[in-house]
Parts: C-alpha cells; sequence; structure tokens
C-alpha cells in the first residue's frame, strides 16, 4: 500500500465550550473589566493550576515556573479589556500564556545552558507512590522529548496532545491558520515520536 | 516508512480514523512489520503522554498567590488613580495660547475682569469615612496581612478577611452598616457616598443598606449579584453556592444562570453551584444577625444626631442621660416596655452649677430617650433570650460576645469640669439596678449613647471613660449569666445558654470551668448524651484537675480520683 493510497486522517475536533465553567469566566471577566479586583482574584483561583499545568508543559525543564505564573496574570490583567468575547476565555487564556511561555523559551534557548538538572517537583494526587513514580518518569521523558521540537511545534503539539485542545482553538489561540496547525502539529508527532523512541532505547540500555 | 504514515500511525493510536480509514490502515499494517514497529513506538509515546497530562509542577502557591494579589492590587489601583497628565498638558496649551492671544491683541484696552465668582450651589461635605466599629480578628488583605482595629477607616478597594473567630462592623459612607461575619472575606470594590459594590469571595455579610439616595448599592458573591434599594439582608458565599436572605424590603438577584429575580422580606434564596435556585423561610439564625446589624444600624444612627442642647433652668433640676450601659439597641420601645423601668424614675436630682443657670450655659449633650433594661427581668417570653449584656433579643440566643459600639463621647464640659469626682466611672460600669431597687443614679454623668458590650473594644474616637467590665453590685456580668444558666436547668430553657456558654469558655475566664460544666449538664437535661460527653471530654482535657474533674469522671465511667 502506498502512502498515497492511505486516506488523511482527521484532527480531533474542537471540543465543545465548557459550559458554566466558561460562562463563569465571562462574567468574570466583565466584572474585571469593571475593576473589580476580586473578580480577577477569583478567576486567578479558577484557572492557575491549568495555567501552570500548561506553563510546565510549555516549558518543561524550569524552576521559575512561579514566576512564568505570574508574569501569565500579570499580561493577562492588561489584555483583559481588550478580550472581546470572540472565542473562548480559556482560548484566550492559553493564548497568553503561549506567548509568556515562547518568549522564556526564546530567552532560555538563546543562554544555551544545560537545564537538564532543572526538572522541577511534580505532584501526582490520588495515586499510589509506585505509581506516581512511573508517571514522573513518564513525564520527565516526555518533557525531554518535547526539547527537541521547535518553539512552534512544541506549543502546537503542546496544546493538542497535553491541554486538549482542538486544531481549530489552537489557530485562534496561537494566530496561525489551521492548515498550519495541521501541518506543525504533524511533524511534532513525527519528531516527538521519534525522540521518544530514542530516550526508550536509552531508558533500556540503562536499566 | 514516510512521513505521512507515521502520521496515519498516529491517527489510528489516537482513533482519529474513519471506519474504513482505520481498515486501510491496520491492512497495511498487517503486511508491514516496520509499521508495527512504528505503531508501537507511537502507542508507547502516546501513553507517556497520557501519563504527563496530569502531571502537575510543585509550586509554591502561597507565595505565589501573594505576589499574584500584591500585583493585581497594585495595578487596580494605578488603573484607578485619575489620570491628570492629559489634562494637564491640555491646560498648559490652553494657557499659553490664553497668554498669546492677549500679547498680541489689535488694539482695544484690555480690562481684565476676574469672572464672576458664583457662589456653590452644593455645600461640599467631606465624604463619610468607611469606619470599622467592631473588629475582632479582622486583617485587610494586601500584599501582607495587616490587621485592622475597631476605630480604624478603611477605603474604597480593601479586601477585609475575619478569622475563624472572627466578626467585624464596618459603617459604610453611605451610612449603610455591615456586618462580617467569621471566616468572610469580602471586598470593598467600591465604597463611595453614593455607590456601594461589595464582593463576598467567602463567608458572609448582613448589610442595612441606608434610604440614601446612590447610584447603585450591590453585593457580588460568585455569578450571583444582589443589588439594594434599602433593606436589611445577608449574602453569604460558600462550597454549597450563594444564600441571600432578606429581613426587611427587597433584593433584586441577578444570576448568570438563572436570570434575574425578587427575594421578599422573610424569604432566603439558595443558588447552589449549578445554578439550581431554591426559595426558603427565614432560619432563625439568619434572623437573628439581620435583626442585630439592624439594631447596631439604628442605634450608631442615633448616636450619630447632632446633639441638643440643654439648658437648665436657675435652680432647676437637670434630668440624667436615660441611656445606659445595657441598653439593647435591637430592643423597640414595644419589647422594652415589659422590662423597662420608666424613664422618670431614673430621673436624678441634680443641683445644677451656678454657672449652668445662666442662658450661656455650657451646652450639655442631650441624647435621645433610651430603654433601661432590667436584668433581674432577664426570662422573656419563649422567643426572648437572654443576653450576658444584660438585655433580650428575640430570635435565637446572642452570643456572648456582642459587641458595643459607642458614639464619640461627649466632650466635658466646664460643668462637668467643674463637677470633678462626682463624675467618676460608676455610671459606666454599673448595669441598671432591678426595677424594685431602682435608687436615682447618684450624679447625672453625661453618658454618650453607648450599645451594649461586655467584651467591649472602646474606640478610640473620643476621650471617653474606659467602660469598666459590666457588673451589677458585685457580681460580674458573667457570674449572673451563670446563674441563670444554672438555674435555667431546672427551669427549662438552658439551651438558650448555650452559645454564650460556649464564648465563655472560648475566652478562657474564670469562669469557663463552670461554664463548661454547665453546657454538659444542659446536654444532660436535654437528653444528649452524646454532646454532654463531649462536653466532659473537653473540659476533662482543659482542666484535668478542675473543680468538676470528679464529676466529669463519673459521667464519663472513669473513676473518680
Amino acid at each position: 500500500m502506498t502512502a498515497e493510497a492511505l486516506p488523511m486522517p482527521r484532527l480531533v475536533p474542537t471540543p465543545p465550550p465548557t459550559g458554566q465553567v466558561e460562562a463563569r469566566l465571562l462574567r468574570l471577566v466583565e466584572r474585571i473589566k469593571a475593576d473589580d479586583a476580586l473578580a480577577f482574584e477569583e478567576l486567578y483561583r479558577l484557572t492557575r493550576d491549568d495555567v501552570a499545568r500548561t506553563l510546565f508543559h510549555l516549558t518543561g525543564r524550569r524552576n521559575d515556573l512561579d514566576d512564568l505564573v505570574q508574569e501569565t496574570y500579570v499580561r493577562l490583567l492588561r489584555a483583559v479589556p481588550s478580550f472581546r468575547g470572540e472565542s473562548q476565555f480559556r482560548t484566550f487564556l492559553y493564548r497568553v500564556c503561549g506567548n509568556v511561555a515562547l518568549m522564556h523559551l526564546r530567552w532560555w534557548r538563546r543562554r544555551r545552558e544545560d537545564l537538564s538538572d532543572e526538572m522541577p517537583e511534580q505532584i501526582f494526587t490520588g495515586v499510589d507512590p509506585e505509581r506516581a513514580a512511573q508517571q514522573a518518569q513518564a513525564t520527565k521523558l516526555v518533557h525531554r522529548a518535547l526539547e527537541t521540537l521547535s518553539a512552534k511545534k512544541r506549543v502546537v503539539f503542546v496544546y493538542h496532545e497535553l491541554c486538549g485542545m482542538g486544531p481549530e482553538e489552537i489557530a485562534q489561540a496561537v494566530g496561525i491558520s489551521y492548515n498550519t496547525v495541521r501541518s506543525r502539529l504533524h511533524s511534532a508527532r513525527l519528531d516527538f515520536t521519534k525522540a521518544m523512541k530514542t530516550l526508550v532505547q536509552e531508558v533500556e540500555v540503562t536499566s | 516508512m514516510t512521513r505521512h504514515e507515521t502520521e496515519r500511525l498516529w491517527a489510528l493510536a489516537a482513533d482519529e480514523l474513519e471506519l474504513d480509514d482505520k481498515r486501510y490502515v491496520e491492512l497495511h499494517l498487517s503486511d508491514c512489520p516496520e509499521c508495527t514497529d512504528s505503531l508501537e513506538a507511537v502507542r508507547i509515546a502516546r501513553r507517556a503522554l497520557a501519563s504527563a497530562r496530569h502531571a502537575a509542577p510543585a509550586i509554591d502557591w502561597v507565595h505565589t498567590d501573594e505576589r499574584v494579589g500584591a500585583l493585581v492590587e497594585k495595578r487596580m489601583r494605578s488603573v484607578a488613580r485619575p489620570r491628570w497628565f492629559p489634562f494637564a498638558v491640555t491646560g498648559v496649551l490652553v494657557a499659553t495660547a490664553a497668554a498669546v492671544t492677549v500679547m498680541f491683541w489689535p488694539s482695544q484696552e484690555l480690562i481684565v475682569e476676574p469672572p464672576p465668582t458664583e457662589p456653590p450651589l452644593v455645600q461640599l461635605v467631606a465624604p463619610k469615612p468607611i469606619r470599622v466599629e467592631l473588629a475582632r480578628s479582622l486583617t485587610r488583605v494586601s500584599a501582607e496581612l495587616e490587621p485592622v482595629l475597631a476605630g480604624e477607616t478603611l477605603k474604597s478597594g480593601d479586601v477585609l478577611r475575619t478569622g475563624v473567630a472572627g466578626r467585624a462592623f464596618v459603617h459604610l459612607s453611605d451610612s449603610s452598616h455591615v456586618r462580617v461575619s467569621a471566616s468572610t472575606q469580602v471586598a470593598l470594590t467600591r465604597a463611595e457616598a453614593d455607590d456601594v459594590a461589595l464582593t463576598v469571595t467567602r463567608g458572609r455579610v448582613a448589610v442595612r443598606a441606608s434610604h440614601e439616595a446612590r447610584r447603585s448599592f450591590v453585593v457580588h458573591a460568585g455569578d450571583v449579584s444582589v443589588s439594594v434599594v434599602g433593606t436589611v439582608f445577608s449574602v453569604s458565599n460558600g462550597p454549597d453556592g450563594v444564600e441571600v436572605a432578606v429581613s426587611e424590603g427587597e433584593v433584586r438577584v441577578a444570576s448568570g444562570d438563572s436570570g434575574q429575580s425578587s427575594v421578599l422580606a422573610g424569604q432566603r434564596m439558595l443558588i447552589d453551584p449549578r445554578g439550581k435556585v431554591k426559595v426558603r423561610t427565614l432560619t432563625p439564625a439568619l434572623e437573628r444577625e439581620l435583626s442585630e446589624v439592624q439594631g447596631l444600624a439604628e442605634a450608631v444612627t442615633r448616636a450619630e444626631q447632632p446633639p441638643g442642647v440643654v439648658v437648665a433652668a436657675k435652680g432647676g433640676q437637670l434630668a440624667a442621660p436615660r441611656t445606659a450601659p445595657g441598653a439593647l439597641p435591637r430592643l423597640t420601645p414595644e419589647e422594652s416596655k415589659a422590662r423597662v423601668v420608666e424613664p422618670e424614675a431614673m430621673v436624678a436630682p441634680v443641683q445644677a452649677p451656678a454657672a449652668m443657670a445662666a442662658p450661656e450655659a455650657p451646652a450639655f449633650v442631650s441624647l435621645e430617650p433610651e430603654t433601661q433594661v432590667e436584668v433581674e427581668r432577664i426570662d422573656g417570653p419563649g422567643t426572648v433570650f437572654p443576653s450576658l449584656a444584660g438585655g433580650s433579643t428575640r430570635g435565637v440566643p446572642f452570643k456572648r460576645d456582642e459587641f458595643a459600639i459607642e458614639a464619640p463621647a461627649p466632650k466635658p464640659s466646664a460643668m462637668e469640669q467643674g463637677r470633678g469626682p462626682e463624675s467618676d466611672e460608676s455610671e459606666w460600669s454599673t448595669l441598671p439596678k432591678p426595677a424594685a431597687a431602682v435608687q436615682p443614679a447618684p450624679a447625672p454623668a453625661p453618658l454618650p449613647a453607648m450599645l451594649i458590650v461586655p467584651s467591649l473594644e472602646p474606640m478610640p474616637v473620643a476621650p471617653a471613660p474606659q467602660p469598666a467590665p459590666v457588673r451589677t453590685g458585685s457580681k460580674s456580668l458573667e457570674q449572673l449569666f451563670l446563674e441563670k444558666a444554672e438555674a435555667s436547668l431546672e427551669k427549662g430553657g438552658c439551651d438558650r445558654y448555650l452559645p454564650g456558654l460556649e464564648d465563655i469558655v472560648i475566652e478562657g475566664q474564670d469562669a469557663a470551668q463552670l461554664a463548661r460544666v454547665l453546657r454538659a449538664r444542659c446536654f444532660e437535661v436535654q437528653l444528649r448524651p452524646r454532646q454532654a460527653m463531649s462536653e466532659y471530654v473537653k473540659y476533662l482535657e482543659a482542666f484535668p484537675k478542675g473543680r468538676f474533674a470528679g464529676e466529669a469522671r463519673a459521667a464519663l465511667g472513669q473513676e473518680s480520683r
């Protein structure tokens, strides 16, 4: 069977709006626009775990995640007045996360430092210690594999594979076309699979 | 294997292929061992991704929360600050243009007349400050938690937080009053004289909104916004949702999920996190909270009324101020009649100093006639409960830590100063005596309007005499309360004393031992053995060698030492 004979895969469509959570976020945004500091605090409480996890996956082995979280919310506070409700607020939030992460990724890569020892501690709630250790090991491998991707591919790949965003939503969040998302995603998958295969083989040889 | 085939393998592993496509790929895999290996690699990668998906980095959230909170506050302040720069630039340009025009004006003689000064149409009055009337375990949330004391002023934008055993009363600029319950965080988002917005992040606030004209009075709690016209209501925000209770007037509740509706007096509306709305009647506890804030508001309003002038006639008598410590703000005149000493009975004959006979005698603060609460008649009808302050209230019993709000005491006048030691603190420290034993007050000390409270923290707003512990005769109020509570064990109705007893225990006073045991006995009387045992256990933990240790051990089935 040739490659041409095979059908092109479709991408997972954008998940439906998150209903009440999204509606709640939108109401908070309206209050933030009216300079309600408490609304922003509530928004922060609602989204901080998601933001931290996304930044963790986007930037990988960084110990300054709290700085990135802070930077994200400062930018978000500045950007909220420009949010017009044309997309989901989650998309808007991921866009801010992505910008912060991209900036830091580029900055770190310019420094060309070995970051292998900077893997932050991870938390897996609700699992037994053995399973948690396996998950931590898997996360470490994933992040090492993600390091092989370019920043642009990494953002698209993380959004799709780790944050569960659909291609249309990613296109909105990153500000690129749907086809570019497809292209970057497929390329990232190829690179990631290769990197993971190598890493797994290394682990097997070491053990 | 080509790149496109890898994409399809990933799509197969991700179950993104249509059924027909899936068959094609599976058919290909059966003939291609290389692709099978690649598929396995894809599956390993996806399994690793699935594991990593839920990984959360360990972040010091306490530190991060504080930093983000401080930054947000700073940002919000800068947004709220008026941007004077553009106006200043505009003003400078206009002034320059005017100066140039004047300099190059053709020929006429310039007569620069000062612009007619129009009298201000509205006399500007400084807005009332937002004042903390009572603060117990109250902090202001900013970059750091700052303790807030009674008498401090707040500003719009402040975020207040009460501790587990905290509470606070705040007097807003628009003459509204807010009671902040324990474990509550509330933001004074906008607290202007004509526009009030409070945001209850968690806990409960009870509000007595004034009837002054204003743009809006809104309380936000989660998704719910409560709009007020002039009423007494409370809003709580907790894990079970938002509750809006109204005891007077009507409020409009806007919820994003359920639209807008009204809550009338005597109703409470529950909006759960899913947006489901239930309307119920007020609970006694809520009634108590709301009557408390209502009473407080009325008392403060009375205390803030401008003092009148009372001039004693020559050789005449000056009535003693009728307000005394022990007057409950929440009592209406009708409620008070049953246990009120007639004001006339309290009139104290006083020889006015000669200076007072003259028309220009120093002004003497006249206070509103107040009810005199009789401690000995503490057992009221079934719905009237005693309070340690010597008064009583309806609904459920008041807790012992009810506070007092003292109005700014009148400045000592020449008359008062001349009276010397006669104006001692006895009237501050003595509760009104029982009706049968009412004696004229020994000296007419000008008392400030005062709301009750045994454990009060006097506000530093005026050099008022420090209220000494309220005593009746030789007994302290706690002792009286304990006696009443003990007597109620036989008479029945001891449950009304339970909260007050608990408060005595919490404050760890000398009477704590007896209070704890009385709680245990009360539970025994009420056939609630589990609670009684719990009280005895707590007693033994706190006082293993206490006076009632034997009784407690016996009740717990332990050998009495």
